[in-house]
């Protein structure tokens, strides 16, 4: 490396200047969102001077948060529990299934593997290259070999025997492997496809163990999370959903598991216990933080009594793991919170890539999926330091490293000796909310690199590689900003608290928490002056009134710069909206709705974020009226003109509906007996 | 008594000379009038010396017939139809006889009614003249006139008068409508006005097409009766009726006396026209520019009595009770008819149908380049004379009569009541009460010249008359809307739903489409969507661009049979044009409620244009 340098002067440069930045920056560290709620503010919500019970503190209660009593599952569940379980990859994960490419291609799948169940076999759905030749599938778990099956491009269904597999920390990790005799390999990397479906599956044998212990409750692989609440439920209710909602979609982070927020049932309705693949965690103060076991059933109920103990579950980095019993017993947990500090350097391993390992003998390629969320608000990576180590290439051969950038090619180089340590400049304005950057190898091996046997090439990308986070670039104003702008913790206001908009509020949190890794930390707020920093707010109208939204009055229209008008939504018709924008330079997101019913918004929210989550949210606004569909667009600095649609005449005839049809009945009973001598039962003249 | 005799006796006495006399006699034997008539419309001798002359050849004693001369209590005992049928006032009576005066030879079979009416009492003719026999009458059963004027249709047939505008059940039904209407939009607003949009749009389309199809059927008609020059010049003036001429006019003054020159140019024997000038009591302007006119001997003044309501069809038909022709025309003050339009109307009559009872010749306007007004007033004059009557006259439908020139069978004409007084279009009602009751209107190739308004204010008093008459019209043929299907049958019934009902309700509707129209282009709002389903959406779309290309479209005909051909691009404003029909049809809605037999004057005589050449 040092030769490296030596031989490219800028790249020394550059490398010094990092290093000087980092070093400067080491000894600083930037206060985490210096308007940004803290992440103890989420306890000020909790009623002061609370006995403790357990290892929590009892939390403000309100009328209806009783736990129910509670009923086995009963046959149904039973059932459940008998059945095999199978699982496909999009449900665990891999959602555009598994690409295997060239002859010598494998690919890492892990499945997860809850307590008591064991994993029986793969069942693949294969799609392969046509005219390909008869390869060979290896199923292996490090050097042990599972299976070998023959493939050709026929085959469209393997079944792999799972028998053997080892399941370590309620994960499987296998191997999957291709080989293709006999073929030039570097043609084989351009022409050969096989892709493992995401309608494959993996299915397990056994019945699961009911949960034994708090560290087990959230098993590693559930099909839902319900938490119970009451219709309106306190704030430490509330808060203790949101940190869950975040919770459950850092840990099942891209499979199929459903976070959602329901009311208790009703007093004197029992609520029975889910199945072994869902989970409930019933908000209930009056007890104590447990996983309720009901006739030795399974342990599926977990039943939270205090939001300090929420908070160890659910923000606390291996805060269930604490709890190894059924119940909590102690108050002496850390709850320092685990919110990750703004650091100038930001390493794969902290963004969590492992080092990678790629073998090719043409084009190898390994793409990174990064949010900027990872790094931190209103923090842009700036250059990322790329530690590459790969083997050597023949005299007679030559290869070059490529950095893209969401398609964009922003670096270069030959590859020469054995790896390389660059600092490559990141274009700003490529940037955007989730990005992916791929680094792509192409090596020509020379003569006789390409015959099967011959030399391949190995690179490493080290997880030290690091982005260097210290630019403050601006985002575009709209939703791309988050959940940047909410990291690493922002305020949460619902106007009014209920659970209806604490389920909208779970449901934006979770999918923001899938797009990031860092943990987000909302805080729910009181009131509009106890919120600080970002926020996420839900409300009606009055919401939007109050923090003068871009879009707050009951009726709207869209006009662009011509002055034509595209949208619009009378001040009659009920609509809910959804838009971002910077408020005395603090980012908000608003989700209210014009009427009585927030019915517009919960179905804005629902289809907004299908089928991609937060991924696939895009401009500045989103708006659905009753019939929908939802409208997204961004408005700001795109010429576009919202402009409140006045007191219209429908809504005036709508406000003032029963005087004026009174009125209008007087006058026309008043009329109809005025008019009836004069127009029907007239008098004869008889004067001549 | 012979005529030679009443010839040498006005000789004798110096009241004509013999040239005179001998210019009479060959008018006689061309028209076989009396000679008295005759010499009188020749202007050789006066009224008075000729009832003076008669009066000493039937050996009878003249008598002037004053206020103070006649005791109303015996004139009234004889009833006003014999009066008029014998044109005999009874003037006095006394312990033995009746003095009774006649403007003729008292036959045999007047003295047999007045010895039933004044038993025991010996009869005693004096001679007078038709004027103060007219008068007399008018002033001794002015009652009973007025009664006969005003209600004579309601006393006959209530069901066919407007005096009643709306009946109970009428009344109830639009009481009912309007609260359905009210509690529809109170609970469903959208879903009610889509409800009543769907039979709008309907009802604009089947409009469109009903009147595309009489304007072609008319175009392909060209006119009913068709009465050539020749047809008109081989007519034997002798085998000519008397022909009655009603002429209502009220405050008129500045056109009175080109109507008496237009009506001395009728090609018609001047001793067989019987003008009848009917003058409102409250307008003596009007009868002293009559007067100063000097009409000829064949014009009477007639002064209706006065009375609510004060309208023309009340002046015809008090008029109608003095005629003595056996045909009878209603023309208007500023009329300019055609000279031949009598004789071509009597041919019409004799080669028509016996039930046809009533023959309409086409009005147009002779200051038709004027302004604007003039000019679509015109074209839509042409279109309705020109191709919708003829048009309606082929498919056997109802015929509504124009305001003037609609020529009658007298007799029949009384038989069917005269006209409404009630009614504003009088003449409309008239003709379709006719063919409810069987009866025939034809249309003839003749055209009589009007004053076409000019301005707007009086057009649109003209117009809101017009169509607040159509709304009474169709209120009172439709108070029995089974039995109307029963008499005049499915075809008729419709034709005049359409036609009479169809037309104000356009008119009023019109607008709201328009405004609609408008507000959807400009704000493009969504709440109008739930209005127009794609069906009520796509037909709307046809009425708007098809259906009004079409009214336009036939309008254009109306340029042809007049060949003003420099008419035709006016027809592109008819759009405009009705939106002055449907101000208008408003103004008439809230009158048909408030004023129901208000009759918006009309004023005449604005034009600088002289008369059609």
């Amino acid at each position: 490396m040092l030769r490296q340098i030596a031989r490219r002067p800028h790249t020394a440069i550059l490398v010094a200047l990092v290093l000087a930045v980092t070093g400067c920056n080491r000894q600083q560290t930037q206060p985490i969102g210096a308007r940004a709620p803290l992440p103890a503010a989420a306890d000020s919500i909790a009623m002061a001077g609370a006995a403790t019970n357990g290892g929590g503190t009892r939390s403000d209660t309100t009328h209806g948060e009783q736990m129910p009593r509670i009923v086995p599952g009963g046959r149904a569940s039973d059932s459940a529990a008998l059945a095999p379980l199978n699982l496909t990859f999009s449900a665990i994960g891999y959602r555009s299934g598994i690409v295997l490419v060239g002859t010598a291609a494998e690919a890492t799948i892990a499945i997860p593997v809850n307590d008591g169940l064991r994993p029986a076999e793969f069942k693949f759905r294969l799609m392969p290259t046509p005219r390909m030749p008869p390869a060979t599938l290896v199923l292996r778990q490090g050097d042990h070999v599972l299976a070998l099956r023959d493939l050709t491009d026929t085959t469209t269904s393997i079944t792999l025997s799972l028998a053997d597999a080892v399941v370590q920390d309620g994960k499987a990790v296998f191997q999957v492997g291709l080989s293709v005799p006999g073929r030039d390999r570097c043609q084989a990397e351009m022409f050969y496809r096989t892709v493992v479906k995401p309608e494959s599956q993996v299915s397990y044998r056994d019945m699961p163990r009911p949960t034994a212990a708090v560290n087990g409750f959230f098993q590693p692989w559930l099909e839902r999370v319900t938490f119970y609440m009451a219709e309106q439920p306190s704030a430490d209710a509330a808060q203790a959903a949101l940190d869950a909602a975040a919770y459950v979609a850092r840990r099942y982070r891209g499979m199929a598991t459903v976070f959602e927020v329901k009311p208790l049932p009703p007093v004197g309705t029992p609520l029975p216990e889910p199945g072994p693949w869902s989970r409930a965690v019933v908000w209930t103060p009056t007890g104590s933080t447990r996983v309720e076991h009901v006739d030795n059933g399974r342990g599926t109920i977990l039943a939270i009594a205090a939001r300090r103990d929420a908070r160890q579950l659910f923000t606390l980095a291996g805060g269930a793991d604490l709890v190894a019993a059924t119940g909590f017993r102690t108050a002496t947990v850390d709850l320092g919170h685990n919110v990750v500090a703004n650091a100038t350097l930001r390493t794969l391993g902290d963004l969590g890539f492992d080092s990678r390992t790629v073998e090719g003998n043409s084009l190898v390629a390994s793409s990174y999926p990064i949010s900027l969320g990872d790094f931190g608000t209103s923090i842009t990576p700036t250059s990322l330091r790329l530690i590459v180590r790969h083997s050597i290439l023949p005299v007679n051969g030559g290869g070059s490293l490529r950095l893209h950038l969401n398609g964009d090619l922003v670096y270069s180089r030959t590859l020469d000796h054995d790896g390389f340590d660059a600092v490559i400049p990141i274009p700003a304005h490529l940037l955007r909310r989730d990005n992916v950057f791929d680094v792509r190898f192409q090596v020509t091996l020379g003569e006789g690199g390409c015959i099967v046997g011959g030399p391949v090439f190995t690179a490493t990308i080290d997880n030290a590689s690091a982005f260097v986070t210290n630019g403050t670039t601006a985002m575009a104003p709209g939703f791309g900003r988050f959940p940047q702008a909410f990291v690493p913790s922002f305020s949460v206001l619902l106007d009014p608290l209920d659970r209806f908009r604490v389920e909208l509020a779970a449901s934006v949190v979770g999918a923001m928490q899938q797009t990031t890794r860092t943990p987000l930390a909302p805080a729910l707020a009181r009131d509009l002056a106890a919120a600080t920093g970002p926020l996420l707010a839900i409300g009606t109208s009055a919401l939007a009134e109050a923090l003068s939204a871009p879009l707050r009055s009951d009726g709207v229209r869209l006009r662009d710069l011509n002055g034509k008008v595209w949208d619009e939504f009378a001040p009659d018709a009920p609509y809910g909206a959804m838009q971002g924008w910077v408020r005395n330079g603090d980012d908000v997101l608003l989700l209210h709705h014009t009427g009585a019913s927030g019915q517009p918004l919960a179905d804005l929210l629902r289809e907004t974020l299908a089928p991609y989550g937060w991924f696939g949210v895009r401009g500045d606004l989103a708006i659905r009226g009753i019939q929908g569909p939802v409208r997204s667009l961004t408005v700001a600095n795109a010429g576009w003109r919202l402009e409140a649609e006045p007191d219209a005449p429908q809504n005036l005839f709508t406000r003032y509906k029963n005087p004026i049809f009174i009125a209008a009945l007087v006058i026309l009973l008043i009329l109809s007996i005025w008019l009836y001598p004069r127009v029907v039962r007239r008098e004869l003249d008889t004067t001549g | 008594m012979s005529s030679i005799r009443l010839g040498e006796y006005l000789g004798h006495r110096g009241l004509i000379s013999e040239v005179q006399l001998n210019t009479a006699l060959q008018h006689q034997q061309r028209t076989g009038e009396r000679l008295g008539r005759l010499l009188l419309i020749l202007g050789y001798v006066r009224r008075l010396d000729l009832a003076r002359a008669l009066a000493d050849l039937w050996q009878l004693p003249f008598v002037t017939v004053e206020q103070g001369t006649v005791d109303p209590r015996v004139a009234q005992r004889m009833p006003l139809e014999a009066t008029l049928q014998h044109r005999a006032v009874p003037l006095r009576e006394d312990a033995r006889s009746v003095t009774v005066a006649v403007a003729d030879s008292p036959a045999p079979e007047l003295r047999s009614i007045l010895e039933i009416i004044y038993p025991g009492k010996a009869i005693d003719f004096r001679v007078t003249t038709e004027w103060d026999i007219d008068r007399a009458i008018a002033s001794i059963h002015r009652r009973k006139v007025v009664d006969t004027s005003i209600y004579g249709l309601y006393f006959r047939d209530q069901s066919e008068s407007a005096f009643t505008v709306f009946t109970l059940p009428q009344y109830l039904t639009f009481v009912l409508l309007c609260l359905v209407l009210l509690g529809g939009l109170w609970l469903a607003p959208a879903r009610t006005l889509l409800f009543l949009n769907i039979p709008i749009t309907a009802f604009f389309l089947i409009t469109v097409i009903f009147r595309t199809w009489v304007g072609v059927a008319g175009a392909a008609a060209e006119t009913a009766i068709s009465i050539s020059d020749e047809d008109v010049r081989a007519l034997d003036n002798r085998s000519l009726p008397v022909y009655s001429i009603l002429v209502p006019v009220f405050m008129e003054e500045r056109v009175i006396g080109t109507l008496l020159r237009s009506l001395a140019e009728l090609d018609y024997p001047a001793d067989k026209l019987d003008i009848v000038l009917l003058f409102e009591e409250n307008d003596p302007d009007t009868l002293a520019a009559a007067k100063a006119a000097t009409p000829g001997a064949n014009v009477r003044f007639l002064v209706v009595p006065g009375g609510d309501p004060q309208t023309k069809p009340k002046a015809c038909n008090v008029g109608l009770l003095f005629a003595r022709g056996e045909y009878l025309v209603v023309y208007d003050a500023e009329d300019q008819p055609e000279p031949d339009q009598l004789k071509k109307t009597l041919l019409a009559f004799r080669r028509g149908p016996k039930a046809l009872v009533c023959v309409q010749a086409a009005l147009n306007y002779y200051n038709w380049n004027e302004n604007f007004l003039t000019r679509m007033f015109t074209l839509e004059y042409s279109f309705w004379f020109d191709y919708l009557l003829p048009g309606l006259d082929r498919l056997g439908l109802p015929i509504p009569l124009g305001g003037t020139s609609n020529h009658f069978r007298t007799q029949v004409l009384r038989e069917l009541g005269g006209w409404d007084p009630f009614n504003v279009t009088e003449d409309a009602d008239l003709g379709i009460r006719a063919a409810m009751h069987g009866y025939r209107v034809g249309i003839v190739n003749s055209t009589t010249y009007e004053e076409a308004n000019k301005q707007l204010g009086n057009w649109l008093r003209q117009r809101s008359r017009w169509i607040k008459g159509y709304m009474q019209t169709a209120l009172v043929f439709s108070r029995d809307p089974y039995g109307l299907v029963r008499r005049a049958g499915w075809k008729h019934t419709l034709g005049f739903a359409l036609l009479i009902g169809g037309t104000p309700l356009i008119f009023l509707i019109q607008p709201i489409s328009v405004v609609l129209t408008i507000v959807w282009l400009f704000t493009r709002s969504s709440l109008l969507e739930s209005l127009f389903p794609p069906a009520v959406l796509y037909l709307s779309l046809f009425n708007l661009l098809i259906g009004n290309a079409l009214a336009i479209y036939v309008n254009m005909f109306a340029v042809f049979k007049r060949k003003l051909h420099v008419l035709v691009l006016f027809s592109l404003f008819n759009p405009f044009y009705w939106v002055l029909h449907s101000i208008a049809s408003f103004k008439a809605l809230g009158q048909l409620f408030t004023k129901p037999y208000y009759w918006e004057k009309t004023t005449h005589g604005l034009t600088r244009h002289g008369a059609a050449g």
